[in-house]
């Protein structure tokens, strides 16, 4: 009874927290959330691994797990969306709903206009049910966060051939990854495609537990061809894990422990899913690996040089105002998730290991080491994004190969002395704290988890009501589709809300040069003229503040201007330049208008 | 639940969301609609039969969901192949063709799957 009794309680204690968080500058919303969240989610964890509850109620259990760890971001921004991808996918949407047609040019993340599933789904579901489309999406999402942890009880349960509680063992390690409470409950094409994967790792090892199954192959190619259309890096994880799946396949068909319709099944999901990711980028998505390829070699490139010449480094935690007690407990759970793996394997005991382990838990063991291979990556500046979003996949195998070694502490509680039941019990507890505090922590910074007051360059907490004044007035003396040019975080606000094309920098378009140092090149002029770029937005706090993501225009622009703020210098000749001329001024931002001929004519 | 129970469920069901759009209160229109497009292209893939079953209820209805997650764009992805706009009628059409001639494949399919002689 105690989770049932404690959900309401916890629920109200999070939206203090949130309450608190909005008007108070102090630290008190932590202790409150943490507060809320812990008084639900450990008399439910403990109700879950416990050998008296019904299998009934563990499913009811994760089914409130998965929505109570929707609510914090809920509450974020319960009406509109506010999180950087969430702009970009909410606009894709509206761009749907508005035209009647797909594959738009997307002005935040250009490449998630070939990747339509979740807006297709949204938007469809936004029409039918009549609710707005923000509102659509997060109902769905509501409904994917419960899924992917029935999802993952399920995958345990067959993968292990063992029980719900077991099962609910592993839902609830998945629960506590980094990326659960929020990463994975923004409106986005991972959070849905997540939950796919997750299903057709469950057909996977339906198909090898039962000898091969028509039913469950059918289901794998369904989710896989919805994954597909849905999210490039999802697939391609994807396929990665069917192909080592495979692998285990074939060396369990030898010694006889998978049959050949199963080995086969495998296969042919396997290759019909590289297939069709193949297809989908040589005819629909021709941006997927040019957008990919700057994550992956700026990542390995940051960790070479960390190695080589110990630069680009970036200490865990560096300059967050996160409280010391989660920045402990972050860097806690790291020997903590080992520790839950080891206890898995000791549980298991020799069924752990080749040939007699099923192969989706011999697969669980590729996909947890992922974890522990992406942790360097969080030391250099280029791979720290890449290592975050790799955590959802690899808490899937955290989830499946620990499962075990959780329910067997869970049952030494139940079962011993009553002196040293209780150092397990308090142990176990410090374990819940320590996971879902040091992951939360780990997984998202304060700036997109709360909201409070403004924070120049954080995305979340830059969307001030001013600038939103500023888009909107802009939109409506200027109207939508216009190419404008903008520091990182206006440009967020413009391009979503505001519907208008924001250019993006590149090594190739130096934007950042209209800001910095002595002003722009005459390459830069000459193609903002031949571009059609007909709009530049000033911040003129720039020179003044330091952004919190750590940069102003592009993500990579301290590889070319080092640690320089925009100069007062550059931002005071657009007032006097001729090829540009004040059309907008609110408190702090200065809108200026483009002279096309006037351009050209400095660019010579 | 048997193979007629089944059919008749998801049809009242495609009923409900038809009807739905005309219901011009949001709120009510939201709750009568999102249950059923949520499970409806599940249920008419997969059938009922083995839904009722105790404690599995749960895992063997959030298997249903996740497939009308991933079929839903898949079968709205067909309508700009077809040249055909997509609308919030276009879609609803979409959702109709699809889950009747499902449910009238995998009742076909469950049949003759029970007429085959046994081995």
């Amino acid at each position: 009874m105690a989770p049932w009794v404690a959900l309401p309680a916890a629920t109200v204690l999070l939206a203090w927290a949130y309450s608190n968080a909005a008007r108070d500058t102090g630290d008190a919303h932590f202790w409150i959330f943490w507060a809320g969240v812990l008084l639900f989610v450990l008399p439910a964890s403990l109700r879950m691994l416990s050998p008296a509850a019904s299998d009934g109620e563990r499913w009811l259990l994760i089914v409130a797990l998965g929505l109570f760890l929707f609510v914090p971001k809920y509450l974020r921004d319960p009406t509109l969306p506010l999180f950087h991808d969430e702009l970009a996918h909410w606009r894709q949407v509206e761009e749907i709903k508005r035209s009647g047609t797909l594959l738009h040019r997307n002005y935040t993340i250009y490449v998630i206009g070939e990747f339509p599933g979740a807006h297709l789904l949204t938007a469809g579901f936004s029409w039918l049910t009549g609710l707005s489309t923000f509102r659509a999406a997060q109902v769905l999402l509501a409904v994917l966060h419960v899924g992917s942890l029935i999802g993952i009880a399920t995958l345990a349960r067959v993968a292990l051939r063992s029980s719900t509680r077991v099962g609910a063992a592993a839902a609830l390690i998945y629960a506590l990854n980094p990326s659960y409470m929020f990463f994975h409950s923004q409106f986005a094409y991972e959070s849905v495609t997540i939950v796919l994967l997750i299903w057709v790792l469950v057909a996977v090892a339906k198909i090898c537990e039962t000898g091969g199954s028509a039913r469950w192959f059918s289901i794998g190619l369904l989710l896989s061809a919805s994954c597909t259309v849905t999210h490039h890096l999802t697939t391609y994880v994807l396929l990665a894990i069917l192909l080592v799946s495979f692998g285990f396949t074939v060396i369990q068909h030898r010694v006889g422990y998978v049959t050949r319709a199963a080995l086969l099944q495998v296969a042919g999901l396997s290759v019909v899913l590289g297939l069709a990711a193949t297809a989908w980028i040589v005819l629909v998505a021709h941006d997927a690996l040019s957008y990919l390829e700057p994550n992956i070699v700026g990542g390995v490139n940051g960790l070479t040089g960390l190695i080589n010449h110990g630069d680009d480094n970036r200490a865990p935690f560096a300059g967050s105002p996160l409280p010391i007690g989660e920045r402990v407990l972050g860097l806690a759970s790291v020997p903590l998730t080992a520790a839950v793996i080891v206890l898995g394997v000791r549980a298991l005991r020799q069924s752990a290991f080749l040939p007699k382990a099923p192969v989706m838990y011999l697969t669980s063991w590729v996909l947890a080491a992922g974890y522990f291979v992406s942790l360097p990556f969080l030391l250099s500046g280029g791979g720290a994004e890449s290592a975050h979003r790799s955590w959802g996949y690899s808490f899937i195998g955290i989830a499946v190969t620990g499962a075990p070694g959780v329910v067997d502490a869970a049952t030494s509680i139940y079962e011993r002395a009553s002196r040293r039941r209780v150092v397990m019990a308090v142990a176990l507890v410090a374990a819940l704290v320590t996971a879902l505090v040091g992951n939360v922590a780990n997984g998202m910074n304060e700036a997109y988890r709360f909201p409070g007051p403004y924070i120049w360059g954080s995305d979340t907490r830059s969307l001030s009501p001013e600038l939103l004044a500023m888009t909107n007035r802009f939109e409506a003396i200027y109207g939508r589709d216009q190419k404008v040019v903008a520091d990182r975080y206006s440009a967020l606000a413009l391009a979503s809300f505001g519907d208008e094309k924001t250019a993006s920098p590149s090594a190739g378009f130096r934007l950042w040069e209209l800001y910095f140092g002595r002003g722009p090149s005459k390459q830069l002029l000459s193609q903002l003229a031949t571009g059609g770029w007909r709009f530049v937005v000033v911040d003129r706090r720039m020179p003044r503040v330091t952004p919190l993501r750590g940069f102003y225009i592009y993500n990579l622009e301290r590889n070319y201007v080092g640690d320089a703020r925009p100069s007062p210098y550059a931002l005071r000749q657009f007032d006097v330049v001729p090829w540009a001329r004040r059309v907008l001024q609110t408190t702090n931002y200065s809108v200026y208008e483009l002279n096309r001929r006037a351009l050209l004519e400095a660019a010579r | 639940m048997t193979r007629v129970a089944w059919a008749a469920a998801v049809l009242v069901g495609l009923i409900v969301v038809d009807i739905a759009q005309l219901v011009n209160l949001p709120a009510l229109r939201a709750a009568l609609v999102t249950p059923a497009l949520l499970t409806l292209p599940g249920l008419a893939l997969l059938g009922a039969g083995d839904l009722t079953r105790g404690a599995e209820f749960i895992p063997r209805l959030a298997l249903r969901v996740v497939v009308s997650i991933a079929v839903l764009p898949l079968m709205w992805l067909s309508l700009p192949a077809l040249s055909i706009a997509i609308t919030s009628t276009s879609t609803l059409v979409v959702v109709n063709v699809f889950v009747v001639f499902a449910t009238v494949c995998r009742g076909a399919f469950d049949l003759h799957q029970e007429r085959r002689p046994q081995v």
